[in-house]
């Protein structure tokens, strides 16, 4: 898999994670929601569960479909950032403790307020352009810009990967030199029901509202050609004056059965498109946008009137005490894992509920999330991670935003305080190095586990250890968690390279047994060097000759064995060096047993023009001396007692 | 007869069962030792590597592993009163990744060479999802529909044993007495009963024809006779006999790879011709100093022989002195390399004095006259003239260089190279190496001023551009031809002024370090462990050598598995690094590669060489041009199948 640098880049993805999201919804149908928590607050069309629809060629692809694509970088195959493991303490993944006291009714008629606040929905939506950013006009342009508005819906009739797309337009704005946003025309009604409606026996997968701005700007006089063709065979078309250029920007309105479009302000982002083209925005740079023309909207929801068809019904207060045995039940359940957890990372919960308490009391979250293309903006009610689902225990915006630094680096983010409600902006950190993907020194024998550190002295030589860290945490004075923290930017890394750990990064493994390659053995490149087989089967094959008798079999498997042994002697000059080191290393052999033989060897390797006469004579000199047998007494009349005597003090085998 | 063959064909059947079980409990007993010595040996492999304890660092909490979902699963208990429900949060373990799947293959540090199989062994599996019956036999009607057929075949071995055991049989049978059989077995040997051979022939469903018959005789002859060629005892025994030159190095000559210096190498099987002394040229000064004041040079046998030349009045007390057969033989050996310098042959045989070798090497010059003549070559030519040589060669190489500049057909690795023999003609345009538009090289039998001989370069830089004329040939540099440039300096600690090549790295085998892990593309992926720079050598691509034929016929099976590991080496050998092969094998394809691969010759073998396209860095993957065709390359690489079709749609 290529590994993302920017992990939010995809546009194929599907809305499972939609689903994911809406289960429990779908279930408490028959049983409220546990606990406390109630995930986050939809606009929610008539069904409970939502028809899983994918949403491919969505030209902005929404919050959730980044998160899920976050989410699949994050878990595949990897263990979870070093930090989740310290930093968990305060965070209560599921953790219901069990209290001595029930709950309260109070509680779960909030409770049940909220469900009921869900599903009362706006019905309509109400739009009003309030501004328009660095749309250049130049002087000689004409002053009128017109903004067109249409609803664009990706529809489907059978399969969900046959998409065709259906506009429909619904106003235009003429803009004139210098913008005046004071007028009431400004303002587009759309119909909440109209969003989600399916056209005709088209499924509606994602709805979109598209704007087009269009502005004249003045053609500049064309070039006259420099060489005039001769005839003219068309007569001559007068330039339009205007060159019309097209910005095209898309908003996603609804997709997937949910509604995407929050009350606030909207951004939208235009990009030039060719005129004439169908609109083929590409993205866009993350530089280009604060540069790009903006449109920006007010969006309104408009609650008129309550949906007839709420998705949870509220229950009967006569119905809580079942309710509660069941919410009971549940905290038993998961409690025991818990009470561990929560027994040895007890957290200062009245310093930081404290800082809470001062924090908007609305638990309503924006994530503002800014990537590659317009920035989408997404509610939700609760202090639950929308990357990984984890609910922070106490739910407090703190801890949720410390744990979002903390836990997921690949975005950045950035607490801001917008009209008494929390927005949390997301970005993505391009610092990330994102290709780490495991390590060969990765298993490491244990230090902990070992009985003593002199463990790895007993080896004989020095081995390659892999190098660990371990995090000592000291509890100093710390801080009051306060919200301050996070309307400042993360501090980034100094490096810009975009991957910090170049190289090994992955687990390596012995070419012949598949077997990983261990910190100790990195250094040593054993694979495939070790050809005994091929010296047992080149011995072999020498061994099956008839026609060779026993002396020279065992010179040539001695010779083979030794060649290739020694892969340096590649050339004929080192030849005679081998043929020393031969009679260094097997001397007894040579001498005495093999020695004719080796002189045989010899001769061949003259005769074949390996050795020359002079190279012999020096191999022959240092060849020890063979015992005298043909020398007789005579030998010592000769004259050779000397030498004799010294061929007599050689050992004799 | 009918009645006699009929019993002779029962009687051959017995002793072919008979046989075949002998065999198969030799083969059961070669299999069981091979496998207690393999034991031997990894127990031994394990008990060497220090043992390390290894263990996998826990996380801390263990639930973290675990990837939380807001689902909910629930879990019935159907079997207790009442039906009990209980729900828990769902957790997803981690995914895994499996390892991708490999072929079991078997390490080489260096090509090996392997004969054609004509006939199939086994039937591959093939995936059964498609027509596979239509392949399974397009691909047998490559080997003509021969396939390895255990059940009617019968190896020459246990012919021959069949027919001496049924000879013997006939014999005994027919009243002829075993003193007969004894005291002439050779002859013996030469009347197999025809009715013996009939039978074998019924036995394996043959047809029994007169060209049958003699047909069987004919390889019964002939392995008997192979095996009854005179084997030289030993020369070291004590039953040595005493053998001309010819004979005693015939096994080393015949054995001796010259380019391999090996015995009997897979690399070059049949390709060198046999060493032979003629061109040789032997040292014929003479001794200058007497080597002691025994020597032969102031012996007065000496003095007598060259004043006449019967010389058989020599000394008594040298003459009765007993020569062993292997001294004898080895005599033979040496005296031509030192015609007359015995000091020095007295010093090969070590058991005899000079003066004692003097008097046999006499003597046996007068029992045979044409034994030692020293073919006396001309001189050799001194160093100026060799020069001189030397300069020609490298003209010449210039002006040939230029010709083929200006023909286009320039210096391209095609044929694979053989040493040219071609006894006293010079290298023309009959000469396989000029035909084939090789070098000749000097494994060549021809003499070394040559014209076709590659001069060597004289640089003084690292031979690593295209000024350096081995570099320019596609060669690497040969240590016995470049004397200049640091080829043959092989100290490790050399001077740092001292020339160094860099053009030698396969026949060094200087390869990087390479890892091999799961690839980012297309199974396994092979990793540097450090960096390289541009151009550097990185490994050899090794594997099995093979014909281009059987290279068709092995692409077939391996296009089906979409996995293949051929590698054209040229227009006659493919190196095939399926079965044998080493690291460099999973480098995957890529059209937009970090490595190429080059075509060198080595000490006048092909080899291919994989070399760094860029710099690269510690860590990557390594990726060359397998140089497809544009359409096949698709059928191998997933990530470029991909990639196209996203290019088409």
């Amino acid at each position: 898999m290529k590994r993302l640098k920017e992990p939010l880049n995809g546009s194929t993805t599907s809305s499972e994670m939609v689903s994911e999201y809406q289960i429990t919804n779908g279930k408490s149908d028959a049983a409220p929601p546990e606990g406390k928590t109630c995930p986050r607050a939809y606009s929610k069309t008539s069904r409970g569960i939502p028809d899983r629809s994918t949403v491919p060629q969505e030209k902005v692809p929404s919050i959730e479909d980044a998160v899920y694509i976050y989410r699949m970088i994050m878990n595949s195959g990897t263990r979870p950032p070093i930090f989740l493991q310290r930093s968990l303490t305060y965070l209560a993944q599921a953790r219901k403790v069990q209290r001595n006291t029930p709950k309260s009714s109070e509680d779960l008629e909030s409770l049940v307020q909220k469900l009921s606040n869900m599903a009362a929905m706006c019905s309509q939506v109400q739009l009003t352009l309030t501004n328009v950013l660095n749309l250049r006009v130049g002087p000689t342009d004409k002053k009128e810009v017109s903004i067109e508005f249409y609803l664009q819906k990706n529809c489907y009739k059978r399969r969900k990967t046959d998409i065709t797309m259906k506009e429909k337009f619904i106003k235009k704005i003429l803009l004139v030199t210098p913008y005046d946003f004071s007028a009431d025309r400004h303002c587009i009604t759309l119909d909440a029901a109209e969003l989600s409606s399916n056209i005709g026996s088209h499924h509606m997968s994602a709805c979109y509202l598209k704007a087009k701005v269009t502005v004249a700007t003045e053609r500049k006089p064309s070039q006259p050609p420099a060489k005039k063709t001769k005839r003219r065979y068309y007569p001559e078309v007068p330039e339009p004056k205007y060159r019309l250029k097209e910005y095209v920007s898309t908003l996603l309105l609804h997709s997937g059965g949910k509604s995407y479009l929050p009350s606030g302000k909207q951004t939208l982002f235009l990009q030039e498109v060719e005129s004439g083209q169908h609109m083929t925005p590409k993205f866009m740079d993350w530089d280009d946008l604060s540069s790009a023309p903006q449109l920006v909207l007010e969006s309104l929801q408009v609650n008129q009137r309550k949906f007839t068809k709420p998705s949870v019904e509220r229950p009967n207060l006569t119905n809580t005490t079942q309710i509660r045995g069941h919410v009971r039940a549940q905290m038993d359940l998961s409690g025991q894992a818990a009470q561990s957890l929560h027994e040895e990372g007890d957290m200062p919960s009245s310093q930081t509920s404290a800082s809470a308490s001062d924090i908007t009391k609305s638990d309503q979250l924006y994530f503002v999330l800014q990537y590659k293309g317009a920035p989408q903006t997404t509610v939700q009610v609760g202090y639950t991670c929308p990357f990984c689902l984890k609910k922070t225990h106490p739910a407090t915006l703190v801890l949720l935003l410390k744990h979002m630094r903390l836990c997921h680096n690949r975005l950045l983010f950035l607490y801001k305080e917008m009209e008494g409600e929390a927005a949390i902006t997301v970005t993505v950190n391009t610092f990330y190095d994102g290709s780490y993907s495991g390590n060969p020194l990765d298993i490491i024998p244990s230090q902990k586990q070992a009985p003593s550190i002199c463990e790895s002295f007993k080896c004989v030589e020095p081995m390659r250890r892999a190098p660990y860290t371990e995090v000592l945490n000291i509890r100093a004075d710390r801080r009051p968690l306060t919200l301050e923290e996070f309307t400042k930017h993360e501090p980034l890394p100094l490096i810009s390279s975009s991957s910090a750990l170049l190289g090994h990064n992955r687990l390596y493994y012995h070419s012949i047994s598949n077997q990983p390659v261990l910190s100790n053995d990195f250094d040593t490149d054993s694979d495939g060097e070790d050809t005994e087989w091929c010296r047992i089967a080149s011995s072999r094959l020498i061994d099956d000759f008839i026609d060779v008798n026993k002396g020279e079999k065992e010179l040539m498997k001695l010779w083979n064995h030794f060649i290739s042994r020694n892969p340096v002697y590649i050339c004929d000059a080192q030849m005679e060096g081998a043929c020393l080191r031969f009679i260094r290393e097997h001397s007894e052999i040579v001498s005495f047993k093999l020695r004719n033989n080796f002189l045989c060897h010899l001769a061949t390797l003259y005769d074949s023009g390996v050795l020359q006469t002079k190279h012999i004579k020096t191999i022959i000199d240092a060849l020890p001396k063979k015992a005298a047998t043909g020398i007789k007494a005579k030998a010592v009349v000769n004259g050779y007692a000397t030498s004799l005597s010294r061929i007599k003090l050689e050992p004799l085998k | 007869m009918n009645a006699e063959l009929a019993l002779w064909s029962k009687r051959s059947r017995v002793e072919y069962t008979r046989v075949l079980e002998e065999q198969r409990v030799k083969k059961v007993d070669i299999i069981r030792n091979e496998f207690a010595e393999n034991r031997l040996r990894l127990s031994k492999k394990i008990s060497r590597t220090p043992f390390v304890r290894v263990k996998k660092i826990e996380p801390i909490s263990s639930s973290d592993n675990y990837v939380r979902t807001a689902q909910t699963g629930r879990i019935f208990f159907p079997f207790k009163t009442p039906v009990e429900t209980q729900e828990t949060p769902l957790r997803n373990l981690p995914n895994v990744e499996p390892l991708p799947s490999m072929f079991s293959w078997v390490a080489i540090n260096k090509n090996y060479s392997v004969d054609d199989e004509t006939e199939l062994k086994n039937i591959p599996y093939v995936d059964g999802d498609d027509h596979d019956d239509t392949f399974i036999e397009e691909f047998v009607k490559n080997y003509d529909g021969r396939v390895h057929d255990a059940a009617k075949e019968i190896d020459d071995a246990a012919l021959i044993k069949i027919i001496d055991n049924l000879t013997k049989q006939y014999n005994a049978e027919q009243g002829l007495e075993s003193i007969i059989s004894e005291s002439s077995s050779k002859d013996l040997v030469g009347v197999i009963p025809t009715v013996i051979i009939e039978a074998i022939l019924l036995m394996l469903d043959r047809e029994i024809t007169v060209q049958a018959v003699a047909e069987v005789k004919k390889k019964y002859f002939t392995y008997k006779g192979e095996s009854s060629t005179p084997l030289l005892p030993n020369l070291d025994s004590n039953n040595a006999i005493s053998a001309t030159r010819d004979q005693a190095l015939h096994t080393h000559r015949s054995l001796f790879c010259r380019r391999c210096y090996k015995y009997d190498c897979t690399l070059h099987p049949f390709e060198v011709p046999t060493a032979s002394f003629k061109h040789k040229k032997p040292d014929i000064s003479e001794p200058s100093e007497p080597c002691g004041p025994h020597c032969f040079l102031t012996s007065p046998t000496r003095r007598s022989v060259r004043v006449d030349k019967s010389g058989s009045n020599s000394n008594s007390d040298l003459a009765d002195v007993e020569w062993t057969n292997a001294e004898q033989t080895v005599l033979r050996i040496y005296r031509p390399m030192w015609p007359s310098d015995f000091c020095q042959l007295s010093k090969v045989i070590s058991s005899k004095t000079c003066a004692q070798v003097f008097q046999f090497a006499e003597k046996e010059a007068v029992l045979s006259p044409g034994l030692f003549q020293s073919t006396c070559s001309p001189p050799r030519a001194t160093m100026t003239k060799k020069r001189q040589q030397q300069r020609q060669l490298w003209t010449m190489h210039q002006k040939r260089q230029d010709m083929g500049l200006k023909t286009g057909e320039g210096i391209n690795n095609v044929y694979n190279y053989r040493p040219c023999d071609h006894p006293g003609q010079p290298c023309d345009e009959l000469c396989p190496c000029m035909v084939n538009s090789t070098f000749c090289e000097k494994f060549c039998l021809c003499s070394s001023a040559c014209k076709n001989r590659f001069p060597g370069c004289r640089c003084r830089a690292q031979c690593s551009t295209k000024q350096c004329p081995c570099f320019m040939a596609v060669r690497e540099c040969d240590p016995d031809l470049c004397n200049v440039c640091g080829a043959q300096n092989f100290d490790t600690d050399r001077s740092p002024d001292s020339a160094q090549c860099k053009n030698v790295a396969i026949q060094r085998g200087q390869h990087k370090h390479l890892f091999q892990a799961p690839s980012e593309v297309a199974g396994w992926g092979i990793y540097l462990k450090d960096g390289v720079e541009k151009h550097e050598f990185i490994s050899e691509y090794c594997g099995e050598l093979i014909s281009q034929n059987e290279a068709d016929r092995r692409g077939k099976l391996y296009d089906r598995y979409m996995c293949s590991f051929l590698f054209n080496l040229n227009n006659d050998y493919v190196v095939d690094a399926t079965r044998k092969g080493n690291k460099i094998r999973f480098a995957n394809h890529s059209v937009n590669p970090n490595c190429y691969a080059k075509v060198m010759t080595v000490n006048g073998d092909h080899r291919i060489g994989i070399y760094a396209k860029r710099s690269i860095q510690a860590g990557e993957e390594l990726f060359f041009d397998y140089r497809y065709g544009p359409t096949e390359q698709l059928k191998f690489v997933g990530k470029e199948r991909y990639d196209a079709a996203s290019f088409k749609a």
